[in-house]
């Protein structure tokens, strides 16, 4: 490989990164409560380098209860909005080692009924995802059934503001907790189809908290750590293996309990599970470049039990990525 | 006759003791015991609770020994405080505005308060719980559990 794309590529990140940091502060959306960034950013195919900047849009359209049934957020309850903007990049460093971030912002809106709605939303940077991969299980040549295979570490920095940090929940915008993970991902195409499978394992380490509650009251929470994992499986179908893909996708996410002490009180929280479904369609513009619009329901379309203990949003979602060849 | 209306009284008397009839009666006269402060909370509702909306409620302090839940009320030597968790999730709710309440003349009701906006934000199980604070230590805390 030659060392002017890199240099290439290496200036365009540069200047990506400076038009994100320009950007009005955003983030992740219901941060708490199982928005979570579900995979890293990988390369599957054959570039060098991709990019992607996303804008998507989210509401949180029901309340998954301990007992996996859901409750829909009606026209009249308290509703909650977020609007996220998100930039990512990923680079082969080597033929087969890669690295990847991406990096996130959002408005958020939390409009309670019988409140007035003067209250502005809240704007900030979310939570940072670094990743690095290597491609264990390459396709050297063509098999009709070999996929290729990544295995990957990452963790998410918490550089976005956690609801453990702010008295107000609508300003949470990041999970607020350092959290490794490693997770393997396989991808296969045919002529026409193609097909992703990939699990994230991911452990969120434990940490402490101090809020100021106003008054000269001070609280003092301490969090333990939480083990989880994500999920996904994906498909996808290019007609006459053209410029047009559909896909639809299967995310599902599992957090496990995590114990808490605030001002000298323990408890524990209850496990979490989320089961979203998603459908996507992609359109290749000229060059490299490709827009995508994807639709993802945490409440699957209102299937009961296959989520619990969890706010569950609807999101819109728009990517544009471009892609550098080898 | 009295010797027998004595021993089914003290039958009577005895079943209740064995079946937990004075923890009940308890609950009843003091909802939220704040035993290391020596004193007894009770939330009043202004409408039942619920996760669609802002509610309010009326929240009353008395000394079990001096008063009851009809009155006289009591103000705590510590500062009152409510704090709303949602103990499954982890994380609480917005902070509750609290102030003294006042009877038709103006005058502050002693050991009587008044909590507005609260806002459970989600369906699920929430406490509210009721603190007596010095600063960033908790001195005494009750707990009233919904499910909404």
């Amino acid at each position: 490989m030659s060392s002017s794309p890199i240099k290439k590529t290496g200036t365009l990140l540069l200047v990506l990164w400076i038009a994100l940091a320009a950007l009005p502060r955003p983030t992740q959306a219901g941060a708490c409560c199982g928005g979570g960034l579900t995979s890293a950013s990988l390369i599957t195919g054959d570039e060098q380098a991709r990019f992607g900047l996303s804008v998507a849009a989210r509401t949180v359209v029901a309340d998954a209860l301990s007992s996996g049934a859901l409750s829909p957020r009606s026209t009249g309850s308290i509703s909650e909005s977020q609007t996220l903007a998100a930039l990512e990049g990923s680079l082969i460093l080597a033929d087969r080692f890669q690295i990847g971030a991406r990096l996130e912002g959002s408005a958020q809106t939390l409009a309670i009924p019988g409140e007035e709605s003067s209250t502005p939303p809240a704007v900030g940077l979310g939570d940072i995802r670094l990743n690095s991969a290597f491609e264990f299980l390459p396709e050297w040549s063509y098999s009709s059934w070999k996929p290729r295979g990544y295995i990957w570490a990452g963790v998410l920095l918490p550089t976005g503001r956690s609801i453990h940090e702010t008295l107000d929940p609508a300003e949470a915008l990041g999970e607020g907790f350092l959290t490794p993970s490693a997770g393997v991902l396989f991808v296969k195409r045919w002529q026409q189809w193609d097909a992703t499978a990939s699990v994230e394992l991911r452990s969120s380490l434990g940490r402490s908290f101090e809020q100021d509650l106003g008054a000269g009251f001070v609280s003092r929470s301490d969090f333990g750590p939480q083990f989880g994992w994500n999920g996904l499986l994906a498909l996808g179908y290019s007609p006459g293996a053209g410029k047009l893909r559909l896909g639809a996708r299967l995310e599902p996410q599992w957090r496990g309990e995590r114990t808490v002490d605030v001002d000298g009180i323990g408890s524990q929280t209850a496990s979490r599970r989320i089961t979203a479904l998603g459908a996507d369609i992609t359109w290749m513009l000229p060059g490299t470049t490709a827009i995508t619009a994807a639709f993802t329901d945490q409440s699957a379309f209102g299937l009961s039990g296959l989520s619990s203990n969890a706010a569950l949003s609807r999101t819109l979602a728009v990517l544009l990525s471009h892609r550098l060849d080898r | 006759m009295n010797r027998f209306i004595g021993q089914w009284a003290l039958g009577f008397a005895m079943l209740a003791v064995f079946t937990g009839f004075p923890q009940k009666s308890r609950a009843a006269t003091c909802p939220l015991p704040l035993n290391r402060a020596g004193l007894c909370a009770s939330i009043t509702w202004d409408a039942a609770p619920s996760a669609s909306r802002t509610n309010s409620f009326t929240l009353r302090f008395w000394d079990p020994v001096a008063g009851s839940e009809a009155g006289p009320y009591a103000a705590p030597a510590q500062e009152p405080f409510v704090r709303l968790w949602m103990t499954s999730m982890g994380h609480g709710s917005r902070p509750v505005v609290m102030s003294r309440a006042r009877d038709a003349s103006g005058a502050i009701l002693p050991g009587v308060y008044r909590v507005e906006k609260v806002v459970f934000t989600m369906r699920g199980d929430w406490d509210v719980q009721v603190q007596l604070r010095n600063g960033a230590q908790v001195v005494d805390q009750a707990v009233l559990s919904l499910d909404l």
